[in-house]
């Protein structure tokens, strides 16, 4: 599918219909939007969310769309920014009449159009967002795909208590940003609370190489295990440098090392590393929907679902079963039905609380011979 | 500390401060030669790097002596033919100096964008070329580290007999001196300053290679490094072969000990405010602390 034309009609401007129940009669399509980084730094998690909602939305147009009516996608680039988002969020809402968006990649690019989408009562569906901000500013439009950051960590610190009871002093690494930041500062406190403790905190700038340093001051510290909130390129580095140091203490990291990258760029050094993620197709092996979302993959682009395929499936599955129930293209009926998820999903069964976050517990996975491996199993 | 962590830290800053070196070696020749600071000094480094790899690649058990070639060759070539093909000719055409300079902006950015194309915005992993670790006195080290610090040493070495020794290098540091007295004296001025650009890039890329082999290369790889090898050489004293190769090394310690014992998540602010320290009481850099003491 490609990114829809402006059409003549659409850029008169809309002034005289009201906002909520958009008419859309038989025989016309129904509108949705989706918008995420398809250009930039992070557009292969753009692309790889835009193939996830084109694969349900096919499918759902071969079999006949809903009741009758042909899904039509608008596809719109952010670019990451959340200025841009702002803009498309504010163009899908009254321009491209749609009845739900999806996006964005990014947490400031979601949390900027979410504000134009409470204001405009448009139902967003965020995908790979984890900001806990996202849906704890009282906005009711919002729903998100992912698990929040903070359920990640909490995830997480339970699965180390239940596992690993032996690793109780923790050494914390991350980088400087609200990423790394509040990755630490959750683990520090939900930790506390299972008497663990974190020992010694370090921090980097994004884009650092060399950890000699931190590296040197948290094994001083004499930890049981390392922590380390950053990204794939950081953490390969971090894990390195660890194992070149001879150390072989046992490293959890956060779900930033979940792309293929991170095991490409550790190599052999990756090895036992755990983290949290929010899929992994090795414990959704035995998952009937997240095979069904691999054979459709596998025929369409010739991949292997990563992370952001799987969201991305989950929510246009919810969204369209959403749009099916509310029985009419009303954009309050369609949020009341959302709220009413539940569904088989590629990570199990799919709720959504009263914020909008689903009830999931995020799986937890180990590097074992070069892939991810269950750490639960 | 214990002994162990502080081997560690000081084989792991001499290792970075080598790569320092040898970038500000570059730095300082051509400056000395022509007067032109050679911002576009990181990306040759990077393209040094890449084609390391990419050796690597087509050979996976290559030596890694031979891979350092390959990287210094790429580097040698690439930074020659920038000289003959463009600063030469701009010289010619009595571009200002200021004018040149920013033509080497215009090509770091240029380089940065071609790797990209060729090589992808993805960091690349350097293949492990050693494996286990070496015990010095009961302490073990990683060989990557000391590899990347003994060939360091043993290149600054060699430049050094080339310098002072043979033909073509006592050509250029006649060139570097006084061009007018060492063209009256029969040396030919513009292969000597191609000759000067070929091996501050042969430098660069033997940095790359190294720097690759410790961490990854990546499109980017040679702007932040390149600007600190840049400090390195003016805390060396701008101009000055020892004062580079001491600035590099000296200003790799001080990084990782600063990160240590201040604070690692400012690092790079921590060596800044050190380097302009150093300069309000030596403005000439080390070389100045050198030529004072003499």
């Amino acid at each position: 599918m490609t990114i829809r034309r402006r059409s003549l009609l659409a850029s008169i401007p809309f002034i005289t219909a009201p906002a909520l129940a958009v008419a859309q009669s038989r025989g016309e399509p129904l509108r949705v939007g989706a918008f995420g980084p398809y250009s930039g730094s992070a557009a292969a998690f753009g692309q790889s969310m835009r193939e996830g909602i084109e694969l349900v939305t096919e499918a759902r147009n071969r079999a006949g769309g809903i009741r009758g009516q042909r899904i039509e996608v608008t596809f719109a680039d952010d670019g990451g920014r959340p200025e841009e988002a702002a803009t498309i969020a504010r163009r899908f809402a009254t321009r491209d009449r749609v009845l739900l968006a999806f996006g964005s990649v990014s947490s400031p690019a979601s949390l900027s159009a979410s504000q134009v989408f409470r204001e405009e009562e448009v139902p967003q569906i965020a995908i790979t967002a984890t900001s806990q901000r996202l849906t704890r500013v009282g906005n009711e439009w919002i729903f998100r795909s992912t698990v929040p950051d903070r359920k990640q960590v909490a995830d997480l610190v339970d699965f180390i208590a239940e596992r690993h009871p032996q690793v109780k002093r923790f050494a914390a690494i991350c980088v400087n940003d609200d990423f790394g930041r509040g990755g630490v500062e959750a683990f520090n406190e939900l930790a506390r609370a299972k008497g663990l403790s974190t020992v010694a905190e370090e921090r980097y700038a994004r884009g650092d190489i060399d950890f000699t340093a931190q590296l040197t001051r948290l094994r001083g510290a004499n930890p049981d295990a390392i922590l380390d909130w950053s990204r794939y390129t950081e953490g390969a580095l971090i894990v390195r440098q660890l194992r070149q140091m001879q150390s072989n203490l046992p490293v959890f990291g956060s779900d930033g090392y979940a792309v293929p990258a991170y095991v490409e760029l550790a190599g052999q050094a990756a090895e036992g590393v755990t983290y949290v993620t929010p899929f992994s197709i090795a414990t959704a092996a035995s998952n009937p929907v997240a095979q069904r979302l691999t054979a459709e993959l596998h025929s369409a682009h010739n991949k292997v679902p990563d992370g952001t395929h799987a969201l991305a499936y989950d929510a246009a599955n919810a969204a369209y079963a959403a749009i099916e129930r509310a029985g009419r293209a009303d954009r309050r009926a369609i949020r009341d039905a959302l709220r009413q998820t539940d569904m088989d999903s590629t990570r199990g069964r799919l709720r959504f609380d009263q914020t909008g976050d689903p009830t999931l517990v995020s799986p937890v996975v180990q590097i074992r011979n070069g892939r991810e491996a269950d750490a639960r199993a | 500390m214990n002994m162990t962590a502080l081997l560690e830290v000081t084989v792991g800053g001499v290792a970075v401060g080598c790569v320092y070196s040898l970038l500000a070696l570059g730095y300082s020749m051509i400056i000395r030669a022509s007067g032109i600071i050679h911002f576009a000094q990181g990306e040759v480094m990077m393209l040094g790097s890449m084609c390391g790899l990419s050796a690597l690649w087509v050979a996976p058990s290559l030596h890694p002596a031979l891979v350092l070639l390959v990287g210094m060759l790429a580097g040698g070539a690439l930074a020659g033919a920038m000289e003959l093909l463009v600063y030469r000719t701009l010289r010619r055409r009595g571009v200002p100096l200021v004018s040149i300079i920013t033509a080497t902006v215009g090509f770091s950015i240029f380089l940065m964008n071609a790797a990209r194309l060729g090589w992808g915005s993805e960091p690349l992993r350097y293949p492990d070329m050693f494996r286990g670790a070496v015990e010095v006195s009961g302490i073990r080290i990683s060989p990557q580290l000391l590899w990347v610090a003994a060939s360091g040493f043993v290149i600054m070495v060699a430049l050094q007999i080339f310098l002072s020794k043979t033909r073509p290098g006592l050509a250029m540091q006649a060139v570097a001196q006084d061009p007018d007295a060492a063209q009256l004296m029969g040396v030919n001025l513009s292969r000597s300053m191609a000759a000067t650009f070929a091996v501050a890039g042969a430098m660069a890329g033997a940095a790359g290679v190294m720097l690759g082999s410790l961490f990854f290369s990546f499109f980017e790889m040679g702007f932040i490094t390149g600007l600190k090898a840049f400090v390195a050489a003016t805390l060396g004293g701008l101009g000055s072969i020892g004062g580079a190769m001491l600035g590099g090394i000296l200003f790799g310690l001080i990084e990782t000990f600063g990160a240590v014992f201040i604070s690692s998540a400012y690092k790079d602010a921590i060596g800044m405010m050190l380097l302009i320290a150093i300069l309000l009481v030596l403005p000439q850099g080390l070389a100045g602390l050198w030529r004072r003491l003499r």
